[in-house]
């Protein structure tokens, strides 16, 4: 079952068809939460949220729009970081490297898919400076305020300002222009 | 287009990094500038793909039982708002304006006229109309029966777009409460429409549509914008 007839399934009120969504993403979902809360139980619990919204809004997805996997994944985010600020609890920014492969075993054509992007990404972001990677991912991942970043890092608040920015567009060059789209659709898996 | 001044709090809102306050604030001058409006969704793109670098964890054994369980309990509490139609309450209601707090209801007289119709009709489809509420806005939601329950299809144009995240949610109005009739959100036109399903019957003597900050609501939290006429 593809993407579009899942979620088709999903706004008819079809609750059968999460499991299919949930074999799909709900690895990466609970690995985002994972990652943000440094706590299984809590990624757990920010996993099930999460797809109770997906289902709840699965008429809102429109695929015109961007990726089914991005938009869950943004759902889950914003969950991760509602718990977050709920709980009062910033974890310390993690100011590990990404490994350099991810050990990711695709079970479906859909996982496939998705962690040849997640490559791409990663691809994207080892090509941009240490300062701007640490800069982006202490924004995206620690949930830290752009000050907390600036005295955790020891470095101006116009500088964390200026990296992030500066990383963003980086980022939005080598991923979303129209010659990295030829990339995507020279390295995208035949339908079986 | 050149990038407004207020690039870095626009990035900062991206990333959840603002306090409410300043969100407020941010939010009231994207609703004027186009700029930072079409710079927000770039970042959005961008960021949400950040989402699928998180290190490889293995999920829990029975997590997804327990995603399934606990939609299920929600697609039960759902089929549990069920409720009767009455037509006298119905028809008694309708010549009613109802105040709701923040959320009033528009010219409901007329509409008792309609509801009688859809109780006795024994053919599927009945429109509502709905004008906005200092607005220009208008809307058509036609109700049809499937499958057990009612197929609700909206069509609205003359609203104002959104910002990232919010949307547009419609309310059915019965004895006072509020159902959640499905959210959608419009181009930069201000044309939008959902289709969602509801089980059972699915009574009510007034509609609205509200501007939600965001789409998983179950009140209404936003200023209303458009409501039921004839």
């Amino acid at each position: 079952m593809d993407d579009a007839e899942i979620m088709k399934r999903l706004a008819r009120g079809d609750t059968r068809a999460i499991g299919n969504l949930y074999d799909q993403y709900g690895r990466q979902v609970y690995a985002l939460a994972h990652r943000m809360l440094n706590d299984s139980a809590a990624a757990e619990d920010v996993t099930q949220d999460c797809f109770v919204k997906v289902w709840q809004q699965a008429g809102r997805f429109d695929p015109e729009r961007g990726r089914l996997i991005t938009w869950i994944l943004h759902i889950a985010y914003n969950t991760t970081i509602d718990l977050i600020r709920t709980r009062k609890r910033m974890q310390p920014s993690r100011f590990n490297e990404l490994p350099d492969e991810i050990d990711f075993t695709a079970d479906t054509a859909g996982e496939t898919e998705t962690a040849i992007l997640a490559q791409q990404v990663r691809g994207a972001l080892f090509r941009l400076s240490a300062d701007q990677r640490q800069a982006l991912e202490m924004a995206y991942w620690s949930a830290m305020s752009q000050q907390e970043i600036a005295t955790a890092l020891a470095i101006p608040l116009g500088t964390v300002k200026s990296r992030v920015r500066l990383a963003l567009d980086s980022l939005r060059q080598l991923l979303l222009t129209p010659r990295r789209k030829e990339v995507d659709r020279h390295v995208r898996l035949p339908s079986s | 287009m050149s990038d407004c001044r207020h690039l870095d709090e626009v990035i900062a809102y991206a990333f959840h990094q603002l306090s409410p306050a300043q969100e407020s604030v941010l939010k009231a001058h994207l609703a004027t500038c186009s700029a930072c409006q079409i710079k927000l969704n770039e970042i959005m793109e961008t960021v949400d793909l950040l989402g699928l670098t998180a290190p490889a964890v293995a999920a829990p054994d029975g997590l997804r039982d327990k995603v399934i369980r606990k939609i299920a309990e929600h697609a039960d509490q759902t089929k549990a708002k069920r409720f009767r139609v009455a037509p006298a309450w119905a028809v008694a209601a309708a010549a009613v304006a109802i105040a709701l707090g923040s959320y009033a209801v528009l010219r409901v007289e007329g509409l008792q006229k309609l509801i009688a119709g859809f109780i006795q009709k024994e053919s599927a489809e009945q429109s509502v109309t709905l004008q906005g509420v200092d607005n220009p806005a208008s809307a058509r939601a036609v109700f049809a029966r499937e499958d057990g329950g009612v197929r609700i299809t909206l069509e609205a144009q003359g609203l104002v777009p959104l910002l990232p995240g919010e949307a547009y949610q419609l309310w059915l109005i019965a004895d006072g409460k509020r159902i959640n009739g499905g959210v959608f959100v419009v181009d930069a036109a201000g044309k939008g429409g959902m289709s969602t399903w509801l089980p059972g019957e699915v009574p009510f003597n007034a509609l609205g549509v509200t501007r939600e900050p965001d789409a998983f609501g179950e009140q209404p939290r936003g200023p209303k914008v458009m409501g039921s006429t004839t």
